[in-house]
């Protein structure tokens, strides 16, 4: 018994120490990475992708799901985006809100019988509708299929142009995101197959018809916490790898993908949960197998602000799903691990995932278990014990701290003092105890996963302006995908 | 292993974790002291610059007539990057004496002779940044400068090179970069080219007529760029492109037809539109659509039976857009008894809203027997598109 737990603690030191050199290698390449975008940003000649006959026309998918009270502002973002040719397909996927009858009302739809290809087979629609006022716009209306997925398949079969970009119906973006995208694929050399931009929190700032005024903190802990989070994932996480050309997550909040790879590969899979992730797996399953040279990107300055939960209940029921997403994900692709076919993604990112993402709670709750076990039989040295606790803490809290400085070195979104300072203060209650309960939401996940449990949850959203403007108070939905 | 384990951790344990605290507390002290120091830096910097910038811009009228002399604002850093900067972004769309104006200025301040130098001395993000400021001052004798950066090994000397030139928009400043492109040493990504090429050639574009007869992949680099700056003058050199080998100059080729005279480019056009190739065809059809003309109709009409929906959809907008006889040319699609085409045909009705209006008119001057049928197939059809976007195939729904 002494034996296992001291082999057991020895290969927990083992993986904490590869999971902080793993964080710190990320860190160092993502500062070297996001200075080097930062020198081309101050090229950066936007006009150019404004102005230029080469630039190709973009389809925004806007899948909706019970989002009355937050849709008619993201579609009004969507079409002042500042890109000169867009078009934008609404999803109502089978509200029972007022969704469509919220953008019937705010556009004056009218049905229409357009040709439509089910291509890509999704759950039954139920009508097309157009706008007399917004010709850019078309909005599908489809029975409940259960899954994002599906909705944005129902889109991605009204597309004609050569690039999609997905967006949550709670989120917005910058009204330049598309012409920095833009940028980005046409000056790389290789072919961007698909492209991600950073996604931050909306909770706090004013929104103002559809376009964002003021960026300001949240007020809740809870909100903070999770800027602080989405920071240190995007600019640390998704920066570093994308800088290694490995990037396995385009965030299903705002991807821009090209169109005819994603109808090759079958479109996004109806019934995953993690849908997201599982695209990208998949398109570069596809991409490897097909032998072309091809690039899935991240570019840390368009920015699409989403709203987070901003109670425990709802962000305990989007963590659990997004674990459950990553596991639904990552079985049917196994097949890819540490084959060389599949390069740096199948040898080493799946690898990674497997073992650093999805197994950390897992080798966590062990870990937790087995130094206890070993403290209370006398096997590990108490003033050991918790020295390596302060380690682990100190050590998670610098990485979240670097993000905050990733964020002020390169992208400065937060200017008042105040907001820096409560940035860098909740840096020190992300690894304890929030990352605890994320623990315990994504073993839920798991165990979600394994009794079957496939749904996505409930999630309380308000509506963006009130959600946005500090100290009104928004109309809560219960919002069940 | 475990022996490793355990030989490591009864050398690492105390020692090293402990070492490990200090530095990870210490890094967290450092970096919130960088992000303090930083953030008062950067606005002080910033609140001094704006001051600055806002007494320049009242001295701009001085600067340019050289009154302030570049002599007296060059001797200050922080004024030489202002006012470099706002003369840099001037000169984007300045033309004949202004342009040499504010040239003169930059001149004068030796910034050009910087940024020359920093073109061929400087390294990184910084020898790229001069070289696109070279190419927004547009003097002419920047471009053998930038012209020796397209040789560079590293490509993103080289795109800043191509952007350069761009930004240069003079015929000679493309010269260079077609030269290296049709020589195959010229590798850069497509549309920064084409941008550059198309802002250096736009007010001569028979510079590139000698590069269509270069390799594959040049001529349609190329004839892209041609596509957008033809005009009639050009029609001969079009022609010859749209019986090019490659499929993807035929389709240039139509794009740069729309432009062309309707009599000239709807025989090429008509031609084109019944190509091997699915998107020379959508390219054609969308070139004859862009005509108001009854020239185009029949060969609209023909593409409506076309095996590519897209093409077919295209088709029908273009038939729709017309603003005369659309009653005769639905009389003339129902003729060919082609259902996917006319399901085409109410469906670009629909999405352009001429359906509702048509229908009306339709039913107040349905006394003759083929403006009953036509509203009858305009019903049907319709009824056929609600059943399959209702979920069926399209296909299903045609054999049914």
């Amino acid at each position: 018994m002494s034996h296992l737990l001291t082999w057991s603690n020895h290969c927990l030191f083992v993986y904490f120490l590869a999971t902080n050199t793993v964080s710190l290698m990320l860190l160092v390449i993502s500062l070297l990475s996001s200075s080097r975008y930062r020198a081309r940003a101050g090229v950066m000649k936007l006009d150019q992708v404004r102005t230029s006959p080469f630039t190709p026309p973009i389809t925004i998918i806007l899948p909706a799901h019970n989002e009355e009270s937050t849709i008619c502002d993201s579609v009004d973002a969507a079409l002042n985006l500042d890109y000169p040719e867009i078009r934008v397909v609404a999803v109502n996927d089978g509200s029972i809100d007022d969704t469509l009858a919220k953008l019937q009302d705010r556009y004056q739809l009218r049905p229409v019988d357009l040709l439509y290809v089910d291509t890509l087979h999704t759950a039954p629609l139920r009508g097309i509708y157009v706008s007399p006022v917004e010709p850019r716009l078309v909005v599908i209306d489809k029975v409940a299929g259960g899954s994002k997925a599906g909705a944005i398949n129902a889109g991605l079969n009204a597309v004609t142009t050569p690039y999609v970009c997905v967006v949550d119906a709670d989120s917005i973006l910058e009204r330049d995101a598309l012409l920095r995208i833009m940028w980005a694929i046409d000056s790389e050399a290789k072919n961007v197959v698909a492209i991600g931009g950073i996604v931050r929190v909306l909770n706090g700032s004013i929104l103002q018809n559809g376009r964002l005024r003021e960026v300001r903190l949240p007020r809740r802990p809870i909100e903070i916490i999770q800027v602080v989070e989405y920071l240190r994932a995007f600019l640390i996480g998704r920066e570093g790898w994308g800088a290694l050309n490995s990037l396995l997550i385009i965030s299903g909040a705002f991807g821009v993908f090209r169109t005819d790879v994603l109808r090759n590969i079958g479109g996004f899979r109806a019934n995953a949960i993690g849908e997201d992730f599982d695209l990208v797996v998949r398109i570069h399953r596809y991409m490897r197998e097909q032998g072309e040279d091809y690039r899935v990107a991240f570019i840390s300055d368009p920015t699409c602000w989403t709203q987070v939960p901003s109670d425990f209940k709802s962000l305990a029921r989007q963590r659990a799903r997004w674990h459950k997403g990553l596991l639904d994900a990552l079985l049917p692709n196994r097949d890819m691990l540490f084959r060389s076919r599949y390069g740096r993604v199948g040898l080493l990112m799946l690898v990674y995932i497997w073992i650093f993402e999805l197994m950390a709670p897992v080798v966590e709750l062990i870990g937790y278990t087995t130094i206890i076990a070993a403290a209370v039989l006398g096997l590990l040295d108490a003033q050991f014990f918790i020295a390596f606790l302060i380690f682990g803490y100190a050590f998670g809290t610098f990485i979240s701290i670097g993000a905050v400085l990733l964020e002020e070195f390169s992208y400065k979104r937060y200017s008042a003092w105040g907001d820096v300072a409560k940035l860098v203060l909740f840096c020190f209650f992300e690894h304890f105890p929030y990352r605890q309960l994320t623990l315990i939401w994504a073993l839920q996940g798991i165990l979600q996963h394994f009794r079957g449990d496939n749904s996505w949850g409930e999630i309380k959203r308000t509506s963006l302006a009130s959600s946005s403007s500090p100290g009104i108070e928004g109309i809560d939905l219960e919002d069940t995908v | 292993m475990a022996y490793g384990f355990r030989a490591s951790l009864k050398a690492v344990p105390a020692e090293f974790v402990l070492h490990a605290i200090v530095a990870s507390l210490s890094s967290i002290l450092l970096i919130v002291s960088f992000i303090l120091l930083r953030r008062w830096a950067r606005s002080r910097y910033f609140r001094r610059r704006d001051m600055r910038v806002g007494a320049l811009r009242e001295r701009w009228g001085e600067i340019l007539e050289g009154t302030y002399t570049a002599k007296q604002w060059s001797s200050d850093p922080v004024d030489r990057e202002i006012i470099e900067n706002m003369l840099l972004d001037s000169t984007a769309a300045a033309e004949g004496e202004e342009l040499a104006q504010l040239q003169e200025q930059l001149c004068q301040s030796g910034a050009i002779q910087r940024l020359m130098k920093e073109t061929h001395k400087a390294r990184g993000s910084r020898r790229k940044a001069a070289i696109l400021a070279l190419g927004a001052s547009r003097i002419p004798e920047a471009i053998p400068v930038l012209a020796e950066c397209l040789d560079s090994a590293h490509a993103g000397v080289r795109m800043a090179a191509v952007r350069g030139l761009g930004r240069i928009a003079v015929p000679q400043a493309g010269l260079p970069i077609l030269e290296r492109l049709s020589s195959g040493s010229l590798r850069v990504a497509r549309v920064p080219l084409q941008n550059a090429l198309l802002s250096c050639c736009r007010t001569d574009p028979s510079l590139l007529i000698p590069y269509l007869r270069a390799g594959d992949a040049v001529r349609h680099q190329v004839s892209r760029v041609l596509a957008e700056l033809a005009g009639p003058e050009l029609s001969e050199e079009l022609r010859d492109l749209a019986s090019d080998p490659h499929p993807e100059v035929r389709a240039c080729a139509a794009r740069g037809l729309a432009r062309c005279d309707i009599q000239f480019s709807a025989p090429i056009l008509s031609e084109l539109r019944k190509d091997e190739v699915w998107f020379v065809r959508l390219r054609a059809v969308v070139a004859l659509g862009e005509f108001d003309s009854n020239v185009v109709q029949e060969p609209l009409i023909l593409s409506l039976r076309d095996t590519n929906r897209m093409v077919r959809q295209c088709a029908a907008s273009g038939l729709v857009k017309q603003s005369r006889g659309l009653k005769s040319t639905l009389r003339r699609v129902l003729e060919q008894q082609d259902i996917y085409g006319f399901q085409a045909m109410v469906s670009a009705l629909q999405s352009l809203h001429r359906y509702e209006p048509l229908v009306r008119s339709l039913r107040k001057s349905a006394y003759s027997h083929s403006d009953l049928l036509l509203l009858e197939a305009l019903e049907e059809g319709r009824h056929a598109l609600m059943v399959s976007a209702k979920k069926e195939q399209a296909e299903e729904v045609v054999t049914a």
